[in-house]
């Protein structure tokens, strides 16, 4: 019995041993003829599908000697490995950008490679905004990263199942623009269906909050949506009357059970499936679930912009800032190889993700020409629609990235999506004293990050954050 | 008559328990055969509409799965082996020998359970890099067995320290050398702790998934088979349905060898060294 | 009882070294024998130092720096991170419900899990490998699809309301996840259903180290189950158990994935725990730079806490038992 147990072990140990040996050199003579490997990292669900099935293939037909090595990380842990990654020197040829890394901090660790030659002449063609400065374009007036989606990307819309429309003996003229019709036509499918008016997962509240602060912008214009800075006044603002009336909004739609009783515990890939299985007729969510729904094989659903208070425009500020980027390792071995893949993204990868279903390329002519005319390529299109170009405080002063390195961490934790899961439970009375503290929290973090910058001999004041030549809903021009 | 009864309804009474206990399990099982949104709306229901073994195939091949599992084997084999080795050597010397700094030793290493090990993986992955092993199957198995595995120090401590003294004593004289009476005949005494240790470290490595994909960032092909799963799971979008396949398949393995192994547990110290 | 008595405490009696007349005999076997242990601590030792040691240090390191995770450490923030740490109220409430879910999980825990681990020992022990898998299965199950199917149980529309509903012990769905203060409770149950099977493990390893024969004179005494556990298994097990106490709490005190897939510390941070609170500031996942230095001393406070309160609960079990 002793001993064999010990030959056991000492089996495995040269099995385990040998399988090793076996794997090595399985790889080093896999390296057979000259094929470049490059090693590519992303992070967008939809788009990776398209980029392994479609773009890779087509380019390694094209170029028989390289080979692309794709690997995905689509949650919370790609900016762990990341960062991992910057600081053990092990970044992959190519990677997917992410905003907990800015571009601007990487390029100033030297970690980045400039893609200037991947871009070239058609600098042009791209959407206005894409070159800005501390986004796409560093002090140094490269271009260090490649847009892979356009700026105009992560609007929210209201999704509606035409079916229970249907049934309830409406059509796609009753699709609420307002608050009123939303109740009233919501009430109606109560009565008359199964289902609830309105479905939005905010487990994670952020998903609620997204909606919240596009109904927002209809009410309060005048401070920017989603990253509650207002130009006008040079600073951040959350207790605006918009943030306010639209949290009484949801709190009544929760009263009056118009929204779907499990909203308050649905994670924000679960929403959507129980939309698509007619537990509501209409959903709150962002645009990248679209082509989610279609993917699952829902597609008797259609959609428009989230109703706001009197059904008036809702918008979206679009501050230059980089969406979706792919960035290169500047101890790439093969920069040549990765140039010749960036190129045939461009030239032809980008068309192939518009085609499929992706998100809408950063080239405005390559999405008129191949968006599809399904209810996926309207969705795209809605979420183009509601983004307009507003003011960065980068246009005034290229410091400001430095003063938002700094805030970083030390604004505000409660988030308006935590304020209102939190007026709905009842944990939180005042929503205006509580978003007002929010506001002043945010605001000492900016002036004391201002002083910090400029205590370290930068030139900057909170004078760069003051616009006064910006009206809002009207394209911001530098 | 009375104890057979009593016996009868305890077993009546777990079985219920133990029918809840595991019905998120059988759950996972059904899930992967459902469709991706049949399986949220569809409740609590266990009956899929229609049995997917499509599921199963996509969760095999877009996971990679038939490339993963040797990599898991591999670095789950050898990363149990070098902490029960070190945790079976270290448990005897705490148990058998009063040496100078005994105390101090235990205490450290049980201190260490509380004070938070740092919340980055930063420092590790840089001693790997510097130890020229990243993007290496050596590399994420050092990284898996790093830490104090203070428990089962403990429990090997424990049972190690429970052995007569006569065993060793005779052992001595019949000429064994300290290594010797540890190797052939104290060690294979304590299976019950090998089989515990083994089983949770097993289990532990076999799912664990950030320092596999961290640690072969730039190797794909050296990932495990718990990377491969979490590749359903998107930020916007789950492809549950995936994701439960192969969770499924993952935990076959596990399963086995859970069943397998603890037959060890009921070999008590006595029937040991009797046989 | 006299005979166990003797029993028990010649087996328990941890065995140090050889018999003093040997010893005595052979001082050099005894260094040789010291030089062994050492030898044999070596490898874990080493492990220990580079794998933990340093990055604890690391992190002590990191917490007095305004440090994003990245890039070199050149922005010393002296003990700034730690002031507004200890001012933050979300930390303490993070820390509070950490030591109300630890307290919670830990109380349910490690009574149950010894009953039945005994039970699968002594009474059923032909079913135990049956009934041992089925109460691990939880263990191994993947956290992902437990938030899942638990949020499908406690939802308005779940099970339980239903269930409850049906009995009469309530009028109205209740969103058991989605209120401030079931959220906890709810959490606390599936935590140790979760963690059962792993306890059960452990205690059924701790019961390998009570000898048969003591248990086998104990019943021949005529003790009853409760006598038993009382005068011999309890005895025997308590340094096991303190091991396992230990374990139970550093491992709740440090729950994370459970809470994030199930809550997401919700509803309004009714169930924020101290390790989501540093992840949202280490690795920030949603927008901005990380905080790695802040999380660093958030970290470094809740392990200075923890370690306290280990030394206090330390010190009050010897102090009751002395008295």
């Amino acid at each position: 019995m002793i001993k064999g147990s010990k030959y056991l072990v000492m089996a495995i140990v040269l099995i385990s041993t040998l399988l090793i040996a076996g794997c090595s050199s399985d790889t080093s003579s896999s390296g057979e003829g000259d094929k470049v490997k490059i090693s590519m990292m992303i992070r967008w669900v939809s788009a990776a599908d398209i980029i392994e099935k479609k773009i890779i293939p087509e380019f390694e037909k094209e170029h028989p000697n390289i080979e692309v090595k794709l690997q995905t990380s689509f949650n919370k842990n790609y900016t762990q490995a990341l960062q991992a990654a910057v600081n053990g020197g092990n970044l992959p040829d190519i990677f997917a950008s992410h905003p907990s890394l800015p571009v601007s901090k990487l390029y100033d660790l030297g970690v980045l490679h400039k893609l200037d030659d991947v871009i070239g002449d058609d600098k042009d063609k791209y959407e206005e905004g894409t070159w800005t400065k501390g986004s796409t374009v560093m002090d140094d007036g490269s271009i260090y990263a490649f847009p892979i989606m356009s700026g105009h990307k992560d609007s929210f819309v209201m999704y509606y199942n035409k079916d229970i429309l249907k049934k309830a003996g409406l059509s796609e003229k009753d699709v609420p623009k307002s608050w009123d019709q939303l109740m009233a036509v919501s009430k109606k499918i109560e009565k008359k269906t199964d289902a609830y008016g309105v479905l939005v997962g905010f487990k994670d509240p952020w998903v609620a909050e997204g909606a919240l602060t596009q109904m927002a912008s209809a009410i309060s214009p005048e401070v920017l949506p989603s990253v509650y800075y207002s130009p006008k006044g040079g600073d951040y603002k959350y207790d605006t009357k918009g943030t306010i009336q639209s949290i009484e909004f949801f709190k009544k739609m929760y009263d009056q059970k118009i929204l779907h009783p499990s909203s308050s515990t649905l994670d924000p890939a679960e929403a959507p499936a129980l939309f698509a299985s007619g537990k509501s007729a209409f959903l709150f969510d962002g645009a990248w679930t679209a082509s989610n729904l279609v993917k699952d094989g829902f597609k008797d659903f259609g959609v428009s912009f989230l109703p706001t208070k009197d059904g008036k425009k809702q918008y979206l500020g679009f501050q230059g800032t980089l969406a979706a980027g792919l960035l290169v390792n500047k101890e790439t071995k093969h920069y040549k190889e990765v140039k010749e893949f960036l190129k045939f993204m461009k030239d032809k990868g980008y068309e192939t993700l518009v085609k499929n279903g992706s998100q809408f390329s950063p080239i405005a002519e390559i999405n008129k020409k191949n968006a599809s005319d399904n209810v996926v390529g309207k969705t795209f299109q809605l979420q183009y629609d509601t983004f307009i170009a507003a003011p960065n405080p980068v246009y005034h002063n290229k410091n400001v990235t430095k003063v938002e390195t700094e805030m970083s961490g030390k604004g505000p934790q409660k988030t308006v999506g935590d304020v209102l899961a939190g007026y709905l439970t009842g944990q939180v009375r005042d929503v205006k004293g509580t978003l007002h503290k929010v506001s002043e929290k945010k605001n000492t973090a900016l002036e004391n990050a201002v002083k910090e910058v400029k205590g370290k001999g930068n030139k900057i004041s909170l004078s760069d954050w003051k616009f006064n030549d910006w009206t809002p809903f009207e394209p911001y021009k530098k | 008559m009375k104890r057979k009864l009593s016996l009868s309804s305890l077993h009546i009474l777990l079985l219920i328990i133990g029918l809840i206990w595991i019905y998120p399990f059988i759950w996972m099982i059904s899930a992967s055969l459902k469709k991706n949104f049949e399986l949220i709306s569809s409740g609590l229901k266990l009956l899929p509409e229609k049995a997917q073994w499509v599921n199963y195939a996509r969760a095999w091949n877009e996971a990679n799965f038939s490339g993963y599992f040797l990599n898991t084997v591999i670095i789950t084999i050898f990363t149990v082996l070098i902490i029960l080795v070190m945790c079976a050597l270290t448990g005897y010397a705490l148990a058998r020998v009063d040496f100078p700094g005994k105390k101090l030793f235990i205490l450290v290493i049980t201190g260490t359970m509380f004070i938070p090990k740092g919340y980055t993986i930063i420092p590790i992955y840089i001693i790997i890099k510097q130890l020229g092993l990243l993007n290496t199957l050596g590399g994420v198995i050092l990284a898996e067995s790093s830490g104090a595995h203070v428990l089962f120090i403990l429990l090997f401590m424990a049972y190690f320290s429970k052995l007569p003294k006569e065993l060793e004593e005779s052992a001595i004289m019949d000429g064994c050398g300290f290594f010797r009476t540890f190797w052939s005949i104290m060690l294979p005494l304590s299976k019950p702790i090998i089989a515990t240790v083994a089983i949770m470290q097993f289990i532990w490595t076999w799912n664990s998934f950030f320092i596999p994909f961290v640690f072969t960032l730039n190797k794909p092909e050296l990932r495990t088979l718990a990377v491969g799963m979490y590749s359903f799971v998107g930020e916007h979008s789950v492809d549950w349905v995936g994701m439960t396949a192969a969770a499924t398949i993952s935990l076959i393995p596990v399963i086995i060898i859970f069943i397998v192994f603890q037959r060890f547990f009921i070999e008590g110290v006595s029937g040991s060294v009797k046989g | 009882m006299s005979r166990l008595k003797i029993i028990t405490e010649k087996k328990s009696k941890p065995y140090m070294s050889l018999s003093p007349k040997k010893v005595a005999n052979n001082k050099t076997l005894r260094r040789k024998r010291i030089w062994w242990a050492y030898l044999f601590i070596l490898p874990q030792l080493l492990f220990f130092l580079v794998f933990t040691i340093y990055p604890i240090v690391m992190s002590y390191v990191y917490s007095v720096f305004d440090w994003p995770g990245i890039g070199p450490l050149d922005d010393f923030a002296g003990l700034e991170n730690y002031t507004r740490v200890l001012k933050d109220p979300s930390f303490w409430n993070a820390f509070k419900n950490t030591f109300i879910y630890m307290a919670g999980v830990t109380l349910l825990l490690l009574p149950t899990s010894l009953l039945l681990a005994i039970a699968l020992n002594n009474v059923l022990k032909k079913s135990s490998v049956f009934y041992r898998t089925i109460f691990f299965l939880p263990v191994v199950t993947t956290t992902a699809i437990v938030g899942i199917v638990m949020r499908k149980v406690f939802s308005s529309t779940g099970v339980l309301n239903e269930f409850l509903m049906a009995i009469g012990l309530i009028d109205e769905p209740h969103n058991w996840l989605g209120s401030p203060t079931s959220a906890m409770i709810i959490l606390i149950v599936i935590g140790a259903w979760k963690f059962f099977g792993m306890m059960m493990v452990y205690w059924l390893a701790g019961l390998q180290t009570l000898p048969k024969d003591v248990l086998e004179a104990a019943s021949m005494d005529g003790c009853n189950l409760w006598q038993k556990l009382r005068h011999v298994i309890v005895p025997i097990l308590l340094p096991v158990a303190m091991v396992i106490l230990l374990l139970c709490v550093s491992s709740s005190l440090h729950v994370f994935d459970l809470v994030l897939t199930l809550t997401g510390g919700g509803p309004y941070y009714s169930t924020d725990v101290v390790d989501l609170y540093i992840f949202r500031f280490a690795f920030n996942p949603d927008s901005g730079l990380p905080s790695m230095g802040y999380a660093s001393a958030a970290g470094v406070v809740f392990g200075l806490a923890v370690f306290a309160v280990i030394l206090l609960l330390g010190w009050l079990i010897r102090r009751t038992k002395q008295s």
